[in-house]
């Protein structure tokens, strides 16, 4: 189901727009000139109108780039009150800092999607706001790895790496101790 | 009165059942473990008359006196003396025990004969400590005569249990005392050192009559008796003598060679001679009154009460059934006779037999027999039905070997031994099937099954097996303390002296578990050696499939040193052991050509060790390995002597399993410490006297395949005190040391530094740990992947000493099976307790300062000196374990558990676990609720999936509910 209150910037049609604001009554002939003349203008301002709603959608799209991010700070407090031992609580926690940017990662040309337009081809003009995006989203994530290595449990140092060592090969061995 | 009926027959029901019942402490709740209490081998046994009951009075060569229940095999109550306290002789006193011991002082104790109980102790000092062992009691009335270190008599009053006197004689050479009841006189008699009897008379105020010499007769002092008048003595030509006491006059009765005297009562004796054993009456000659019928070797043995004197002999030349004829000396008639049965196998013949008469309810005369046989174990006869026998030779243990029991010992079928022959399919199919036959049969008569000896799942089951000094051979099951087999070896040679057992095969499938025994005997008086095979689920002697090795193999010399080797014996697959002759000479059991080929082709040489016993100072060091012709040959590589005035007092001890899970300590920054875990480095303590501290114990440890040392640490005071000897484990990367340190001196306490020493060094028991580690650095580690002693790796060693609350006369270690677990020490205490400290305490890396967050994360505590010993931590809760010697432990399947045995005169054996059952559900666990839960929800997951199924199908095809349709229906309308 579709919000019916939210604005679906993809669904807006530029031709019925112009259509509106067409201010020449029904029936109502245009001279040659005249009629050369407004459809420059109308060709003119229906240019500006899509530059504009252009810029609108990269400045909803950075919107929705940092939004997706807002919860970093959140993310950092909780991280911070959970402390460092491991359990389930601060397992939960490691699993969302860690999982949530990497489904953010996955989706980034599905969230970005709605500011597409239809027919063109063109989407360079939301490569920037997809870059802050995904710059934002690895941000999280490290903020996530960072939780991790301060708990400990990222493998690391040599202790985590202690159980595949293999055991020396001992050379000689003595057999004996006291006379009896 | 109805209703009162009713109430009456109420109370009645409830009185029928209130019952006593037993309760277990909170801390005894699912702690498995068995105990036997034993008393040792008697040396002395008598009964006693306690209460108007017969009661069996024991003193041990363990220093215990005990009173022995009769009627089934227990013990009404024991007392074990200290080892430093040796027990001399133990006397009746009307319903007491009276025993002199011998510590620093002599000890004369009275004991309530019912139930033990300590009524009165007289503490003798005495100004040196010559003929300590010259020691006798004598009782007289309510007088107790104590004859002390051959030289001194007391005499304690009972009555007024207050010491009377204190009689000094002149020579120190007595040993034995006599009453002369007539003339009211002691008499006190001796050998001295020129083998002269002296004799000398007191009156029982102390004055001494007469103190005399006499010269001619050679005798040995067991041989003299006192018939009430006169001395009457055996001499080594076996003539019969007669001494007046007071003029020392001797006068020679003429008769035949006697073999044996036996003192019976007044002047009554039995006289052993070459053709018979006479019942004779002593005066100035020998009256013959009576003979025992049976003319083979035997035993006497005496009973005599006021009433009644009864002699007995027990015949021992037949091994397995033995006859027992009892006199009656006041009536010189032949009382009764009847045979007892011995098991000549297990116990080997009877040393020792002690005689009890008592009447049963009707008057008739009954006799007990309690015999003592070979190997130690005691044996309690009701005329010829045996009562009850018991293990005491299980106090004599000079090694014990876990064995684990294979998983199934009958009905294997072909395939699976002969795995070499046939495809791995043909072994799966028939492994399949014969599990399946298993399992039918299992089912089939379960009962049956249950008795053949087999592994469980978790391995708590295995075998317990005892050497025992004289020979004798114990297996126990762990689980239920049954004893499985047992068998004395110490019949088949002379003098047996058991050394050590040494396990030659573990348990598979096909073949069952063998160990070596090995010990030394006296061959026609050459000391020899001898080795057993034996199979340790039958306990008989092991046939090897190659003909050319013997079960039983001797060798004409006492071994230096035996050791295993890794070698195989390819049929068997039995391993080599390696007897050392001399410094140069060798040989190998089993002693084929093939085991000499197959050490040739070791790579290394075989190094080993020739150290001094206890007490000397030297370890040596040799290399073995087969020479060009096919000989093996011993190289000497060193001699390493610590300094002259040090004596070695311990080594370090290695639990023969010893895994290491973890190569490396991990710390709190979760870096890596990695363990020095050289298999070859010793631990040895010396103790050398010194002038100030009593005397300074140094530890070292020695690399023993080069023989160089590796640390030197001293402790000043350290070294040993009459009850507590330094112990050293070493396990993994550790070292532990347990010793008495002496403490500072106390003179000179005014000066500073004499008050910084008091402060310093603390007199008690202390424990010393040590750990090993490759390299100071964390994560450094030494690159090469094959460690040999000959590289140059010093490792960095951290100490740490602490204070322990209590002397610890033993000490040991938990094992597991992949040494994941923590390793807990166990410390065998003087009190009887066995205790077992958490590694976190005896930790060397424990720091002086409060400790830091990486400390906390690594489970340091800060350092105190005091090792905290808490109730929980004892594992036998309340049951005495005394005189523990050993502490052996053996791993379980379960990682989480070891099988701990502590022997010495009790023993016990326990679980461990010490970092909890972690891989056993507890007992808390709820499983029917997690099974209900389970099925819940299996059940609900069904039913909503079907639910959601029908309910997409009816949302697809549009088909509303029945109700919904109705209701809709009416709305059209």
């Amino acid at each position: 189901m579709e919000n019916p209150w939210a604005v679906n910037y993809k669904a807006i049609d530029l031709s019925s727009r112009v259509k509106a604001s067409s201010s020449i009554p029904a029936g109502f002939a245009l001279s040659k000139n005249e009629r050369y003349n407004r459809r420059k203008a109308a060709n003119d301002t229906q240019q500006k109108d899509i530059d504009d709603i252009r810029k609108l959608k990269v400045k909803r799209a950075y919107e929705k780039a940092f939004n997706s991010v807002k919860g970093i700070f959140m993310n950092v407090i909780m991280m911070l009150m959970s402390g460092n031992t491991i359990n389930q609580f601060t397992i939960i926690i490691i699993g969302m800092l860690l999982m949530n940017p990497i489904k953010a990662l996955k989706q980034t040309n599905e969230v970005f999607k709605e500011f597409e337009e239809d027919e063109e081809e063109d989407t360079s003009y939301l490569l920037k706001p997809k870059l802050t995006y995904i710059a934002l989203s690895i941000a999280q994530l490290l903020v996530g790895l960072y939780k991790c290595s301060s708990m400990g449990i990222l493998p690391t140092t040599t202790s985590d790496f202690l159980t595949f060592e293999e055991p020396k090969v001992y050379l000689e061995s003595v057999h004996g101790g006291s006379v009896y | 009165m109805y209703r009162h009926k009713r109430l009456f027959s109420f109370i009645l029901v409830i009185l029928l059942v209130i019952n006593s019942t037993f309760a277990l402490y909170k801390d005894q709740v699912g702690v498995i473990d068995w105990y036997q209490a034993h008393v040792g081998t008697p040396k002395k046994a008598y009964f006693q008359k306690v209460i108007g009951r017969s009661n069996l009075i024991v003193a041990t060569d363990h220093n215990v006196i005990a009173n022995l229940n009769l009627k089934s095999n227990n013990i009404y109550w024991r007392h074990a003396l200290k080892e430093n306290d040796k027990l001399v002789t133990i006397a009746p006193l009307d319903n007491f025990v009276v025993s002199l011991s011998e510590s620093k002082s002599s000890n004369i104790r009275i004991w309530n004969g019912q139930n033990g109980y300590l009524v009165n102790e007289y503490v003798i000092e005495s100004a040196n400590n010559e003929n300590a062992e010259y020691d006798d009691l004598l009782i007289q009335n309510n007088n107790i005569y104590a004859l002390i270190h051959g030289k001194t008599i007391v005499k304690i009053n009972n009555v007024s249990r207050s010491q009377e006197g204190k009689f000094d004689l002149q020579d120190n050479n007595h040993s034995k005392l006599f009453l002369n009841s007539k003339t009211n006189e002691i008499l006190a008699i001796g050998k001295n050192n020129k083998g002269q009897l002296i004799v000398s008379v007191l009156e029982t105020n102390g004055r001494i009559i007469s103190e005399k010499t006499v010269s001619n007769i050679k005798f040995e002092i067991d041989d003299v008796f006192f018939t009430g008048e006169k001395l009457v003595l055996k001499n080594f030509n076996n003539k019969l003598y007669t001494v007046d006491p007071k003029s020392g006059s001797s006068s020679t009765i003429s008769y035949e060679d006697v073999k044996e005297l036996v003192h019976v009562k007044d002047n009554v004796f039995i006289v052993k001679t070459e053709s018979k054993d006479n019942l004779v009456k002593i005066n100035d000659s020998v009256e013959e009154l009576s003979a025992f019928e049976n003319n083979d070797e035997g035993i006497i043995s005496v009973f005599t009460n006021d009433a009644d004197s009864y002699v007995s002999k027990t015949s021992v030349s037949k091994k397995e059934s033995l006859v027992v004829e009892i006199l009656n000396a006041n009536t010189a008639k032949i009382a009764k006779a009847f045979e007892i049965k011995n098991d000549y196998s297990k116990n080997g013949e009877i040393v020792k037999v002690s005689l009890d008469s008592y009447r049963n309810k009707d008057g008739v005369v009954l006799f007990r027999i309690f015999t003592v046989t070979k190997d130690g174990s005691i044996h309690l006869y009701k005329e010829s039905n045996l009562v009850w026998d018991s293990e005491e030779s299980l106090t004599n243990i000079v090694d014990l070997k876990f064995i684990a029991l294979p998983e199934i010992t009958k009905d294997i079928p072909e395939a699976i031994k002969n795995n070499e022959n046939t495809g791995i399919l043909s072994q799966i199919v028939s492994r399949i099937k014969f599990q399946l036959s298993f399992l039918k049969k299992s089912n089939d008569n379960h009962s049956q099954n249950s008795d053949i000896l087999k592994r469980d799942p978790y391995g708590f089951r295995q075998l317990l097996l005892f050497l025992t000094q004289k020979g004798k051979l114990i297996c126990m099951e762990t689980l239920t303390k049954q004893i499985i087999w047992t068998r004395f070896i110490g019949n088949d040679v002379q003098n047996f002296n058991g050394i050590k057992l040494t396990n030659i095969r573990s348990s598979a499938v096909q073949y069952p578990p063998l160990v070596a025994v090995i010990g030394t005997f006296d061959d026609n008086g050459k000391e020899s050696s001898i080795i057993y095979s034996i199979d340790t689920i039958t306990g008989e002697n092991y046939q090897y499939t190659n003909k050319n090795v013997p079960s039983v193999a001797k060798y004409p010399y006492k071994v230096l040193q035996t050791f295993r080797l890794s070698n195989e014996e390819k049929e068997d697959k039995t391993r080599v052991i390696a007897l050392v002759k001399s410094e140069t000479e060798v040989d190998f059991y089993p002693n084929i050509p093939e085991v000499i080929d197959s050490i040739k082709e070791m790579e290394q040489p075989i190094y080993f060790n020739l150290n001094d016993k206890i007490g000397g100072n030297t370890l040596r060091g040799y290399k073995l390995y087969i020479n060009d012709e096919k000989k093996p040959q011993i190289d000497y590589l060193y001699k390493k002597t610590f300094p002259e005035n040090e004596v070695i007092i311990s080594y370090g001890f290695k639990e023969p399993v010893d895994y290491v899970a973890s190569l490396g300590k991990v710390l709190g920054n979760r870096n890596v410490l990695y363990k020095y875990l050289n298999p070859n480095v010793l631990a040895v303590a010396t103790v050398k006297p010194h002038d100030v501290y009593t005397s300074v114990l140094s530890i070292y440890f020695l690399d023993t395949v080069k023989g160089s040392v590796i640390h030197h640490s001293y402790y000043e005071g350290g070294g040993e005190s009459s009850i507590m000897k330094p112990q050293i484990i070493q396990y993994e990367n550790m070292i532990v040391c347990t010793f008495w340190n002496n403490g500072a001196p106390l003179e000179d306490l005014d000066t500073k530094e004499a008050k910084k020493l008091k402060k310093n060094i603390k007199k008690g028991s202390q424990i010393v740990v040590f750990e090993l580690y490759e390299s100071e650095i964390e994560n450094q580690k030494d690159p090469n992947h094959e460690f040999s002693s000959f590289h140059y790796i010093q490792p960095h060693i951290e100490s740490k000493a602490y204070l322990f609350d209590g002397i610890i006369t033993s000490i040991g270690v938990t094992t597991t099976r992949n040494s994941i677990t923590n390793r807990e020490l166990i410390v065998g205490l003087d009190n009887n307790e066995l205790q077992g400290i958490h590694p976190v305490f005896i930790n060397a890396r424990r720091k002086i300062t409060p400790p830091s967050n990486e400390d906390k994360q690594e489970g340091l505590l800060q350092y105190r000196p005091i090792i905290p010993s808490s109730e929980k931590s004892i594992m036998n809760y309340n049951i005495p374990v005394v005189g523990v010697k050993n502490i052996v432990s053996n791993p379980a399947t379960l990682e989480s558990t070891s099988l701990v045995a502590a022997y010495g005169l009790d023993i016990f054996l326990t679980r461990r676990t010490p970092s909890n059952d972690f891989d056993v559900l507890s007992e808390a666990f709820n499983k029917p609720i997690l099974v209900i839960t389970m099925v819940s929800i299996v059940i609900a997951v069904i039913y909503t999936h079907i639910k959601i199924k029908s309910n997409n199908f009816k949302k697809v095809w549009k088909i509303q509910p029945a109700d919904k349709v109705e209701k809709a229906e009416k709305k059209d309308k």
